[in-house]
Formats: structure tokens, C-alpha cells, sequence
């Protein structure tokens, strides 16, 4: 391992390779730091530009990207109490009541060092003991991938926004688009309605960038109001972070790393669970936990470091078994299949330099993260308040860029759009579009699964299963037992979350009321 | 139609835009049910064993009968769910912003061809711009002008992609 290790360092050892992560992390800083949009459309947006790099540039490239906009996120969460993406959300809990004590500068490079400092050992730890579990993932077979599938599918829809319901449906329409073209196993035409051109199946670009980055055109075009953040609090003030704060803060940015990093294997759950999840287990654990809320240094630590320490073991299920945990990480498997490298555990045996090179790649991006946010996060706060007419504009013109290279097909273009508006609509009436992607994603994996456990079986699946593949049967057991435990911890989870962030909003009028 | 009191008391039972979308889900699953002799070819049986394990009609089988159970289900929890209707509350100059960007985007791929990507998405780019409210020049310059030339640039020059050319060349 460590051979292959000191070859992929060597591998990524490269300015070209330095450069496309910083550019990366710029982009997704900015993208983060606006209100509004997310760091999943600006990786769908810019996805396409990594298929036309070597793989060691735009893997690296998107993970920058990833990294740089998780942290963006927390700049006009911290500064204007608009998180700038979802992982930002618990970071309104801490960070806004800092900036109105006159202390954004302080916020902003806690959330700074917080996020790098949980990412960095998340992504260590990742490293260390993912060639092991590809290891172990070599040796089970076809049952066995079925049924995580199975597991990992029902994961995504429990742990969805909106209702078990409503992300069942999204998961059977997302199967139902993945069956469109040809069967994985016998290659039979299904679902083609007598096009040709259906017979090759959906794409996946026009799907990941229909869905994630028109509605957010569209949610914006709806109110056509422009710039909604005034430049007023756009500026990081007051004093920097001492040395001493940093120290007092490292053992709730540690506890953070630890949760974000569990949290981070299973699939589905994802960095704004991690992110409420940290800040309560600080707020607990804290001897003075009547200060978070209003404007308590580790209330920012704390989500900044969980949503981060969720990126590098997000991967685990992503390479060694192909299972994404996330819309982001089903961008990243995106980018892997269409270089040519299609994770599983095969995949480490194959191509282990690379491999191990992309994964080092995200240490640097910590690194890089550190130095790009100390030095730009003044600028990257100023994009706050850029106006979304040349925002919107912007976005479309990538996106439909991005879509057409591919295939040079503009039949996908009307695809993207037709995505797009299914999307926005689906949000609209609280649908969650993760479950959609999850089982367009997966459905051609599990149906192979399926077929090859069927064949392997010579016709007794059941005796077979019972008597040879004990794995298999424990999952499928655990299956509906780990799903019920899920559902109710996330429910409560969820009512606690929205419950913090009421009294947060009420708190903020009732000292909005009595400044008037 | 089910807006009476339910007879056991609590909330009463009220048909919403969420009972509209279970009733969808069912008539899909009816839909993919009855397709599936029509658009799923089967596999040739080879001395009468099929040789792929399962038949490609398994998983779309699958599909519907999930859509009609889980539309079922999602039709009995709608009438409690007491969600207001997400588009009932957009106003209407709300549609006309939707209805002029999505006939705008058609436009563009329309164009996309004929005009080449620099010039069609200069023309998109600048319109939804003005349309957004933007009457700053130098910024309608920047996404008119400056970013269509620069993502052209971008993909066909340092990515070494094709984008549809200008017209002249």
C-alpha cells in the first residue's frame, strides 16, 4: 500500500494538478458564497469540463469544486444569515449573531480552519482504510451487492427532505427512466416508444444538470428581484481568530470530524444532518451551552467542521462498491465512469495509483482550502451581492455548453430542459430530487446484481440465499429494521433541527423588535 | 369531494394537490403495467431456459406495481397532509417570468445550430439579462459579449471540444 501511496503522490505532485484544485476551489467558493446557488449545480454545470481532462486533473478539479463550495456556503451564512447551500444551514444558528457582535472576521476564519481541520483527518482516515474495505468488498458477490443496493436505495429515501412517501415515488421514476434504452444484462430494447434515438437510454449529464441547475434558474427568474443582499455586512470586521480560541475551540472541532466522518459512510444522510448533529453534541457537551445561539465561536466550529469531515468518507461507498451517497458524490461518479474508470473493488486493483492520487488530491485541496480562504474570503464576501441578472444569464450559458459537447446532440439539450422543469416543479411540491438520481443511478447495477444472483441460484434463489450467502440474508434482514431506525432518529432530528432554527428566527425578532 | 369531517374526529380529510399527484402515480403504474407486452422485448429462449437470469420485464413489473402501491398510500396520507398548493400561491406575473425564460431556452437550442453557441447565447444571455432587470451595459456586455466568447473559447480551444461554430465559418 505504501508503495502505491508514494506513487501517487509522486502522480499528483504537478502544477497543472495544484492549479485545476485551486481553480476548482475558486469556482466553487464563489458558487457557494452566492445566495441561492448550490455547490451541486455549480458541479453539474462544470462537470462536462472534467470529461475532457486527464482523469488527474478533473477528478481533482471537481473536488475542489466540491470542497470550495461546502465552505463558501458558510460565507453568507456567517455574514448575511443566508446560508449560501444546505450544509450551511446550522452555521445561521452561530454565525449571524457573531457578525452583529462585530465579530464576522472571527466567524469566517473559524468556519475557515474548522472546515479544513475536519475535512483534512476526514480524508486521512478515508484514505487509510479504504483499500481494506475494497479488500473485503472484492470478496462478496452478486447477492451480496444486491442487497447493499437494496439498502443503500431505501437509506437515500428515508433520509431524504419530504416525506417517505414523496421519495418513493421519486425513487420508482428515477428507475422508470433508467429502464428507458436496453436491459444491462440481455441488452433488450425497452421503453424506446419507436425512437431510435431512445434506444441508447437517458443520458446522465442532461439529467444531473436538468435537474440541479435549471430550477435554480428558475427559482430565480420567478421574482425576477435582482440583487436581494445589500453591500452593508459584506465585509469580514473586527479582530482575527487568536491562537488561544482556535486551541479552546479543537476539541469540539475534533468531536465534530469524528460524527461527520461516521456520518459520512452511510449513504444518504449526508453534511446537513452531520452539520445539526455537530453543533448539538457541542452544545451539550459545552459548560456553558446558554451562549450558543448568540454568538458562541464553537456554534460555528462545530457545523463547519461535521458538513466538511462528511466529504472524504462520503467516498468509501462511492469507489469501493459504486454507491453514491449524495448528489454530489453521484456527480463525482459521473466523472469517474465517463474516464472510463467504473468504481467498485475492482477498480483498486486495476488502477490503484490513480486512485489513491485522486484521493490524496482532496488532503491538498484542505491545504489549498486554507491558504485560498485566508487570503480571498474578503473578495469571495463581496460576491454576496452580485446581481443575478448576469447570474442567471451565466449559468444558462454553461449549462447548455456542458450538455451539448458531450454528445453533440441537441436532442439532449431538450432533455435538460425538460429535467429541468420536472425538477423544479418536484421542489416546488416538496419533492426530493435525490431519490430520482439515486435509483436512475442504481437500477442498472442492482437489475445485473439481481440477474447473476438468479443464474448462480440455478433456479432455487431462496435455498440458495439460506444455505450459501449468510451475508445476503442478514442484510436483507437488518434491512427493514435499520430503516425504521433511521426514519425515527431523522425525524427527530429534523423537528429538532427545525425547532433550533424557529427559536433562532424568533430570538432575532424579538431583538429586532426591541431595537425599533 | 372529501372535504366532510372524518367521522372519527381530528383533522378533516381534504383532497390537495397531493392527492392529485397519488391518483397520477396509480394511473402511471397502470400505464407502465400495461406497456410492458408492448415496449419490453424478451430474450430469445435457448433450449427453452432463459439465459439471462431474470427477464427484462422483472424490474419494470417492479416499477409499476411499486408506483400503484406507494400512489395508493401517498392517496391516503394526501387527505391529511395539509399543504397549501405551491402554485396557487406564485403570482401570476411569476408564470410569465417562467413562461419567458422557458420559451427563451427553447429559442436558444433552436438556434443553437443555425447561429452557432457564441452567437445564440449572446442573444439569450443579453435578453434574459434586460428581461431580469439589468440595465447596466457593462454588464450586459460581460454575459452578452464577453462570457459567450470565453465558454466557446473555453471548450473548443483548451478542451479541444466541438460547439456548434459561428455561421460564417
Amino acid at each position: 500500500m505504501f508503495e502505491t501511496l508514494a506513487e501517487a503522490a509522486l502522480m499528483i505532485m504537478r502544477f497543472d494538478v495544484l492549479a485545476m484544485i485551486a481553480a476548482g476551489m475558486c469556482l466553487g467558493i464563489f458558487v457557494g458564497a452566492l445566495p441561492g446557488f448550490t455547490t451541486v449545480m455549480a458541479m453539474a454545470v462544470v462537470l462536462p469540463i472534467s470529461f475532457f481532462l486527464e482523469p488527474i486533473l478533473g477528478i481533482p478539479f471537481l473536488i475542489g469544486v466540491y470542497k470550495g463550495g461546502i465552505f463558501g456556503g458558510s460565507i453568507p451564512a456567517i455574514l448575511v444569515n443566508i446560508p449560501g447551500t444546505g450544509a450551511a444551514v446550522a452555521t445561521t444558528l452561530d454565525g449571524p449573531a457573531m457578525t452583529r457582535n462585530g465579530q464576522s472576521r472571527k466567524a469566517l476564519e473559524i468556519a475557515l480552519v474548522a472546515s479544513a481541520i475536519g475535512d483534512f483527518l476526514s480524508s486521512f482516515g478515508t484514505i487509510l482504510v479504504i483499500g481494506l474495505i475494497a479488500a473485503i468488498a472484492l470478496m462478496i458477490g452478486p447477492p451480496e451487492i444486491a442487497a447493499i443496493l437494496i439498502l443503500s436505495l431505501l437509506i437515500i429515501v428515508v433520509s431524504s427532505s419530504g416525506s417517505f412517501l414523496k421519495g418513493m415515488v421519486m425513487l420508482f421514476i428515477g428507475m422508470s427512466i433508467a429502464m428507458v434504452g436496453q436491459d444491462p444484462i440481455g441488452a433488450m430494447v425497452r421503453f424506446d416508444f419507436g425512437f431510435h434515438a431512445l434506444q441508447a437510454g437517458v443520458n446522465l449529464l442532461p439529467l444531473i444538470i436538468g435537474l440541479f441547475a435549471i430550477p435554480e434558474i428558475l427559482f430565480a427568474i420567478e421574482r425576477r428581484q435582482g440583487s436581494i443582499v445589500t453591500a452593508e455586512r459584506t465585509r469580514p470586521e473586527g479582530e482575527r481568530l487568536r491562537w488561544g480560541e482556535f486551541r479552546r475551540s479543537l476539541r469540539t472541532i475534533l468531536r465534530s470530524t469524528a460524527l461527520g466522518g461516521v456520518i459520512g459512510m452511510i449513504p444518504g444522510v449526508g453534511q446537513v444532518v452531520s452539520a445539526f448533529m455537530g453543533y448539538s453534541a457541542a452544545k451539550n457537551a459545552s459548560k456553558t451551552p446558554e451562549r450558543f445561539g448568540k454568538g458562541e465561536l464553537e456554534g460555528v466550529a462545530a457545523p463547519e467542521a461535521a458538513n466538511n469531515a462528511v466529504n472524504g468518507p462520503t467516498m468509501v461507498p462511492l469507489l469501493t462498491l459504486g454507491i453514491p451517497g449524495d448528489n454530489i458524490t453521484a456527480i463525482l461518479l459521473g466523472a469517474f465512469v465517463a474516464q472510463g474508470l467504473r468504481p467498485g473493488p475492482q477498480l483498486f486493483q486495476d488502477q490503484g495509483v490513480l486512485v489513491y492520487a485522486i484521493l490524496l488530491s482532496m488532503l491538498v485541496a484542505c491545504v489549498l482550502l486554507v491558504i485560498i480562504g485566508y487570503l480571498l474570503t474578503p473578495v469571495f464576501s463581496r460576491v454576496v451581492t452580485i446581481n443575478k441578472a448576469y447570474l442567471v444569464p451565466l449559468m444558462l450559458l454553461f449549462a447548455v455548453a456542458g450538455t451539448y459537447v458531450y454528445r453533440s446532440n441537441p436532442m439532449d439539450l431538450y432533455f435538460m430542459i425538460a429535467f429541468g422543469v420536472f425538477g423544479y416543479a418536484a421542489r416546488k411540491m416538496g419533492f426530493d430530487v435525490t431519490p430520482l438520481v439515486m435509483g436512475f443511478i442504481l437500477l442498472p447495477p442492482l437489475e445485473y446484481a439481481v440477474g447473476q444472483s438468479v443464474l448462480l441460484s440455478r433456479g432455487d434463489l431462496f435455498g440458495y440465499l439460506i444455505g450459501s450467502r449468510p451475508i445476503t440474508v442478514a442484510v436483507v434482514i437488518l434491512t427493514p429494521v435499520l430503516i425504521f431506525w433511521i426514519a425515527s432518529r431523522q425525524g427527530r432530528r429534523t423537528r429538532a433541527a427545525k425547532r433550533a432554527v424557529r427559536d433562532q428566527r424568533a430570538k432575532e425578532e424579538e431583538a429586532a423588535g426591541r431595537t425599533d | 369531494m372529501f372535504s366532510e369531517a372524518n367521522g372519527g374526529g381530528g383533522r378533516p380529510l381534504r383532497a390537495s394537490y397531493n392527492t392529485v399527484v397519488a391518483l397520477g402515480c396509480i394511473a402511471l403504474g397502470v400505464a407502465v403495467w400495461l406497456m410492458i407486452p408492448y415496449q419490453v422485448q424478451e430474450p430469445p429462449a435457448i433450449f427453452g431456459q432463459n439465459s439471462s437470469g431474470i427477464s427484462p420485464t422483472l424490474f419494470p413489473r417492479i416499477a409499476a406495481i411499486g408506483f400503484i402501491l406507494i400512489g395508493a398510500l401517498y392517496f391516503v396520507a394526501s387527505l391529511r397532509m395539509n399543504e397549501p398548493n405551491p402554485f396557487r400561491e406564485l403570482p401570476a406575473l411569476a408564470y410569465g417570468n417562467l413562461a419567458v425564460v422557458l420559451v427563451a431556452m427553447v429559442l436558444y437550442v433552436a438556434l443553437l445550430r443555425p447561429l452557432g453557441y457564441a452567437l445564440s447565447s449572446a442573444l439569450v444571455a443579453s435578453a434574459i439579462s434586460l428581461y431580469y432587470g439589468s440595465r447596466n451595459v457593462f454588464g450586459i456586455a460581460f454575459v452578452g459579449v464577453v462570457a459567450p466568447l470565453a465558454i466557446y473559447y473555453l471548450f473548443t480551444r483548451m478542451l479541444t471540444v466541438s460547439l456548434p461554430p459561428f455561421p460564417w465559418n
